[in-house]
């Protein structure tokens, strides 16, 4: 196993390499820089800011300095912040995660339980409301659900605040601060949860049929096993093996803020900042967050494969 | 005669098709005595198969009913009881093996994990017991290095040596009637000789029915005492192995006997059954051979002839018996 | 096998006289499978409407689309306009529909442009193999491992820069989407032609001594087309939503070309959030009628193209 994850990581080294190429070119052609958004600059002094930022030196150079930087864990400056672009990162991500995390483990939760009752029900009524509700839940854009949840929750019934992490202006610290971004939490929540429990309910009803049909489920009811066992020790445990390689692949997902919800939410997550610096042109941090975004894609993917080989023995026992 | 351990009474079982419904098994009735080796023979889609799950309690829910009739296992009738009390008997009073051994074990628990569930949920031992029998179980099978298959997964083993875990899984519990469903099919012709000498051994040893499945009547005449030969979802023929192979009566049988191979025998074409087996959904109102059989007259096919016959039985208005009385 | 459409139907009947009225082919299967399926049915009349009611409305509507109108700004719907105006007196009804036929068109060129990438290269990756396969697959991952939104995001906030015209802006967009979904696409083509390569009837093909040319049109590629058309209709769903969300950023679609998207821009303004909610509902409900059809249409495509039996009988 640990072969498998060293061999790995090295194979991801080049694709790194190329991924952060393609994303420097990228932000470096675009034209227009954070300090030509500054209107307030005469000319003389534009060209002098750029010059102490090394904006004015050639691309090659430009790149591998960055790569020089990055190599030394230093993801760059904020040119609106003017703070490090890694202390940046991590005032907000950690919001992202808080939002991101509980969303995940209500939209499993409910994913794998109604995949689950759905499977072992197929036809019943549950099972056709359920697809109803799941397609409705994967064919809302993001953005139109946030707007309605705001405006039936918060705006129309006052029952949830409107946005952001906290009420504004407020200074409160220990369990009222709990509190207050409890409240704040439930509506990004709810529309993280209902968005994305959809297709993975479908993924994982799909499993569970596929799997029922199998011939040693067959055998596990003719040895006379309760059907709780059969469908909990036989039956789920390999349902859940294409599954559980979707975990990995969230693991991008936790950092990289909602952008969408965040925006519509206010909420001051990585998304946020990311629109933000968008906005300003603050390249270094796009730069930076993009490629921490690919480093957390990568491994993302590398925690999908060994969590599959450690799940499925087929594969593991080699 | 002593009480059948199994006997089945006009079973008829029928599936939702998308044409109608498939009358798989219709008015199915034949008995296995305790300690007896039992051998249903017939070509795939014959009911056979049907006629097992039935018994095991073991068809898709939603697709299949039970049109009629009963199974009784030592007098009590299988098909009335709650769906608990017949999974205490399953894998424990009846046990049954299936065609591929290779997809009929749980590809991510060990081997060993596997052959205790029955021991822990029958007999109630404890993990560590079980382990312990179930080790004790892969030998009884002629299986080496127990021990260590025990914490195997079912990809590592062959089919033959798959196969025999089944057994022992299955006998783990005493069972007193083991089906075996066309157990030997999907392996080689070596190992299938080691298989069936491996069924008979534990049923003398543990003094356990056997119910064999299969379309192969070779395997029928070295392991059956009695045949149950079915067609188009009916029994049409039953009887000691020996004289059914022997004389049979049904011109299905005659047919079945005559299309193998003979060792030794030179021919230019190999004879086979004319004509083909009806669809299930949509069977003719008399014998369901009747297309294809050399004696067929009017009367076969105004009824479907009943199964007449005590030791020997066979359906067909022209069987030999039928003839031989005036 | 779906290769038996290319073949000789007539001869096939004429050789095997019982089979003349027992076998339909599989195309006649699968569309007497959907038309049991309501729901789909249903959907797909939905989207035929939809888009015939985008294409012809607006024709038969009083209003044009740039009639600006000062007196009737912002007003609520009623007898006249049936879905209000906007804050330049436009009348959204009218609006919505020709945003439809832009929304509707980005998404079915998106579906065209990266199905065709993705089946092109997915399949030379899974039939060729080798240096050409691991190249492509590189290639897609690559392309995976950037996250997509905020990629997009960028692109579009240059286009901006570059100052494209408004026509041109929309068939960017249209290859700035499709461009990032390809990969996915290219990746479950080149799956289903390596599992189908190994498959019994394309060695069946090969001891026939078949052409290698035939041996990929008639027999190989005519199984991949139930995963195609399932994967379009996906592509069409995504590529909608994804437009949408762009446009509502301002960066899809601006305005004045109209797009579901950039109407509900107008749900940013508080005012109209609050009290004009017939600007930027309607739009978010078009969205979302259009992507559960297709939703419902490629669910009920996917399980009549599929060849598995259902439960019953072994």
């Amino acid at each position: 196993m640990k072969n498998f994850i060293l061999r790995r990581l090295l194979q991801t080294v080049p694709m790194l390499l190329f991924a952060s190429l393609i994303i420097f070119m990228l932000f470096a052609k675009t034209p227009g820089d954070f300090i030509d958004g500054n209107v307030t600059l005469t000319a003389a002094r534009a060209a002098e800011l750029k010059a102490i930022y090394g904006l004015d030196r050639p691309l090659l150079w430009r790149y591998l300095h960055w790569l020089g930087q990055l190599l030394r864990g230093d993801l760059g400056f904020s040119l609106q912040y003017q703070i490090p672009v890694s202390q940046l990162l991590n005032q907000y991500i950690w919001n992202s995660f808080l939002l991101a995390s509980i969303a995940l483990l209500f939209y499993w939760g409910i994913g794998l339980t109604a995949g689950v009752i759905s499977a072992m029900r197929p036809g019943s009524l549950f099972d056709y409301l359920l697809s109803v509700v799941v397609f409705a839940a994967m064919s809302f854009p993001t953005f139109f659900l946030c707007l309605l949840l705001i405006k039936w929750f918060a705006v129309d019934l006052h029952w949830l605040p409107v946005g952001g992490m906290t009420n504004t202006g407020s200074d409160e610290t220990g369990w009222a601060w709990v509190v207050q971004v409890a409240a704040h939490l439930v509506l990004p929540v709810l529309a993280l949860v209902m968005l994305q429990a959809g297709s993975l309910t479908r993924y994982f009803r799909a499993s569970m049929l596929d799997v029922v049909k199998m011939d040693f489920i067959r055998t596990a009811r003719a040895k006379g096993l309760r059907e709780r066992t059969v469908i909990f020790r036989h039956a789920l445990r390999n349902a859940l093996l294409p599954v559980i390689t979707l975990l990995g692949f969230e693991l991008p997902g936790l950092f990289s803020g909602a952008i969408i919800t965040e925006k519509v939410f206010n909420w001051p997550g990585a998304g946020h900042i990311h629109l933000d610096s968008l906005a300003a042109r603050d390249y270094p941090v796009l730069m930076g967050f993009t490629l921490f975004l690919a480093v957390l894609t990568i491994l993302g993917n590398l925690l999908a494969d060994v969590l599959y080989a450690w799940a499925d023995p087929r594969i593991r026992v080699k | 005669m002593s009480t059948p351990l199994i006997s089945f009474e006009n079973l008829s079982v029928s599936f939702a098709g998308e044409q109608g419904r498939v009358r798989a098994v219709q008015q199915v009735s034949f008995s296995l005595q305790p300690g007896q080796t039992l051998g249903i023979v017939g070509e795939s889609g014959c009911g056979k198969s049907v006629t097992a799950l039935s018994l095991m309690g073991l068809l898709p829910a939603q697709a299949s009913r039970i049109d009629g009739g009963a199974i009784r296992f030592e007098g009590e009738d299988l098909l009335q009881l709650k769906p608990k009390r017949m999974a205490d008997l399953r894998g424990n009073a009846l046990a049954m093996i299936f065609q591929e051994p290779m997809s009929a074990l749980n590809p991510v628990l060990t081997l060993g994990e596997q052959l205790c569930e029955p021991l822990i949920r029958h007999r109630g031992v404890t993990p560590k017991a079980a382990w312990q029998q179930a080790t004790q179980l892969i030998s009884d099978v002629g299986l080496g290095r127990a021990e260590s298959l025990m914490r195997c997964y079912p990809h590592q083993l062959s089919g033959g040596m798959l196969q025999r875990i089944m057994i022992a899984m299955a006998i783990s519990c005493q069972p007193k009637l083991l089906i075996a469903d066309e157990p030997t099919t999907a392996l080689d012709v070596t190992v299938q000789a080691q298989i069936l000498q491996l069924l008979r051994e534990r049923a003398r040893a543990q003094q356990m029915a056997l119910m064999l499945i299969t379309h192969d009547l070779g395997v029928i005449a070295q392991m059956a005492e009695q045949v149950v030969v079915m067609y188009a979802g009916r029994v049409v023929e039953q009887g000691p192995t020996a004289d059914v192979l022997r004389q049979p009566l049904h011109p299905y049988t005659r047919g079945l006997i005559a299309s193998r191979p003979v060792p030794g025998e030179r021919r230019r074409r190999l004879w086979s059954i004319p004509g083909q087996v009806p669809d299930l959904a949509a069977l003719p109102a008399g014998c369901a051979f009747a297309d294809r059989c050399d004696r067929v007259s009017a009367r076969c096919r105004s009824a479907v002839p009943p199964l007449i016959g005590d030791v020997r039985r066979a359906a067909c208005f022209h069987s030999e018996r039928a003839e031989a009385q005036p | 096998m779906l290769s038996t459409l290319f073949s000789t139907r007539r001869l096939r009947k004429a050789i095997i006289p019982t089979m003349a009225n027992v076998t339909p082919s599989p195309w006649h299967l699968a569309w007497r499978a959907l038309r049991h399926n309501p729901p789909a049915m249903l959907s797909l009349a939905l989207l035929i409407i939809m888009a015939l009611w985008c294409v012809v409305g607006p024709y038969w509507s009083p209003w044009q689309n740039d009639a600006t109108d000062a007196l009737m700004v912002n007003k609520a719907p009623g007898a006249a306009h049936w879905l209000g105006t906007d804050f330049l007196g436009r009348d959204v009804y009218t609006r919505l529909l020709l945003a439809g036929r832009i929304s509707l068109m980005i998404g079915l060129m998106t579906m065209l442009l990266s199905v065709a990438l993705g089946y092109l290269l997915g399949a030379l990756a899974g039939y060729r193999g080798g240096i050409t396969d691991k190249l492509l697959m590189r290639l897609a991952d690559l392309v995976m491992t950037i996250p997509s939104l905020p990629l997009l995001i960028v692109a579009g906030a240059m286009l901006s820069e570059l100052d494209f015209s408004a026509e041109s802006r929309v068939y960017m967009v249209v290859i700035m989407l499709s461009l990032l979904e390809w990969p996915k696409l290219a990746r479950l083509v080149r799956g289903q032609i390596l599992s189908l390569r190994e498959r019994d009837f394309m060695l069946a093909t090969q001891v026939l001594g078949l052409s290698s040319r035939r041996r990929l049109f008639r027999h190989l590629l005519p199984n991949t087309v139930p995963l195609l058309i399932v994967m379009a209709t996906m592509a069409v769903a995504n590529a909608i939503l994804t437009e949408s969300a762009l446009s509502y950023l301002g960066l899809g679609v601006v305005p004045p070309t109209p797009s579901w998207g950039n109407m509900m821009d107008a749900a940013n303004s508080l005012i109209d959030f609050q009290r004009r909610p017939w600007l930027w509902m309607p739009p978010g409900i078009a969205i979302f009628l259009t992507v559960i059809a297709i939703n419902v249409l490629g669910d009920g495509l996917r399980d009549a193209l599929d060849p598995k039996m259902k439960p019953g009988l072994k």
